[in-house]
């Protein structure tokens, strides 16, 4: 079989494509290849020089080699990638939003990270609102890491709160904290902060209630079960938290 | 939504349905690859990618239910020709009482809605 330079240039295209489909497959490439010549020579036998005119139909005929290979044949990265490039947003939405959590894992310490864990975020609550939380199935796994990360650091950012900077002020300023309270012992600084932590907990609990469907949706579908009356938990936490630092301060 | 169900459920059935035709087209003839696939060309709608008959050849040789010799021939390249082992005729026989048991079962579902 003769082919023209075009034709040639497209041919090897082809099979350099056919190779790169069978990567990582326990099919034997070279034996496909043979095969596949041999087809395209069959097909233009009749043909002298054959042009890419004469070969585009038979190669299209032969079809893409990507689609002849089943997942079931391909590795688990192949499959991986398949689903990432041509899977169903229902698969691919979830793939994108773990990998881009692993990335930003990886990355954290450059600072680019913290985008991507965002960005992992909005893919998983996108996956998580496109499949269904009740169809996510084994998908679960992909898509609740970004978000269990995302609602752990505000949890913990909500729960500290501005707490630290108050405390961190009272260290600084131990002659104003003498001068209204009446005293800068270890004792009084923890009470101080411990009062600080309940107030802030009450305020949080106040919030948490006012806002509870925002939050509650922000977070789905980690927070199906979140009540507004589990907010009075933290609002009990806050009041037990105060009391103590109170006793504290002015009983002892 | 309809169409893209049957769609897939088309894909499916063909590609299972590939392996037993190819060795089925094998049994009692040797048939080198282009002509194999003209020949299932001819069933409608079974082959949709020609090329997707090849990595199966080449699995069904790799598992020894077939073997190949290659050939000249007068007015082309060498062929490869692909034939069944026993081993192939053995696992045919398998897979067509499958495949006719299938058939009887859901032709007897099909009798019983009528």
């Amino acid at each position: 079989m003769r082919l023209t330079d075009e034709a040639q240039r497209r041919l090897d295209t082809y099979l350099a494509a056919m190779r790169s489909s069978l990567r990582g497959t326990h099919l034997d490439s070279s034996d496909i290849e043979h095969d596949i010549r041999e087809h395209i020579e069959s097909a233009l036998a009749d043909v002298d020089l054959a042009g890419i005119e004469d070969l585009d139909p038979v190669l299209a005929r032969l079809g893409a080699p990507e689609a002849w290979i089943s997942d079931s044949e391909l590795p688990a990265w192949r499959r991986v990638l398949r689903r990432l490039q041509h899977g169903p947003e229902e698969w691919r939405l979830p793939y994108l939003a773990f990998a881009a959590t692993l990335l930003g894992l990886m990355l954290l310490p450059v600072g680019i990270g913290l985008v991507l864990i965002l960005g992992a975020f909005i893919l998983a609550r996108a996956a998580a609102e496109e499949i269904g939380v009740e169809n996510l199935g084994s998908r679960r796994w992909l898509v609740y890491s970004p978000i269990a990360l995302v609602m752990s650091f505000f949890a913990l950012l909500a729960i500290i709160g501005p707490v630290p900077p108050f405390i961190a002020w009272m260290v600084d300023e131990p002659a104003v904290v003498h001068q209204f309270i009446g005293g800068d012992s270890p004792r009084v600084l923890t009470g101080l902060a411990m009062a600080a932590f309940g107030a802030w907990w009450i305020v949080l609990a106040i919030v948490l209630a006012v806002a509870y469907r925002p939050v509650r949706f922000v977070f789905i579908p980690l927070t199906l079960r979140w009540r507004r009356a589990h907010a009075a938990i933290i609002a009990a936490c806050g009041v037990v938290v105060s009391a103590i630092g109170a006793v504290a301060l002015f009983v002892f | 939504m309809s169409d893209t169900f049957h769609e897939n459920w088309a894909t499916q059935l063909r590609k299972g349905l590939l392996e037993l035709s190819i060795l089925n087209a094998l049994c009692g003839r040797r048939l080198y690859g282009y002509e194999l696939v003209k020949r299932l060309g001819e069933i409608d709608s079974l082959v949709v990618s020609e090329g997707t008959i090849y990595p199966i050849l080449s699995r069904l040789r790799s598992e020894q239910y077939l073997k190949t010799s290659i050939e000249e021939s007068s007015g082309g390249p060498p062929r490869k020709y692909y034939e069944l082992t026993d081993r192939g005729r053995t696992q045919l026989r398998r897979m067509n009482t499958h495949w006719q048991q299938l058939q009887e079962a859901i032709e007897h579902l099909r009798k019983e809605r009528r």
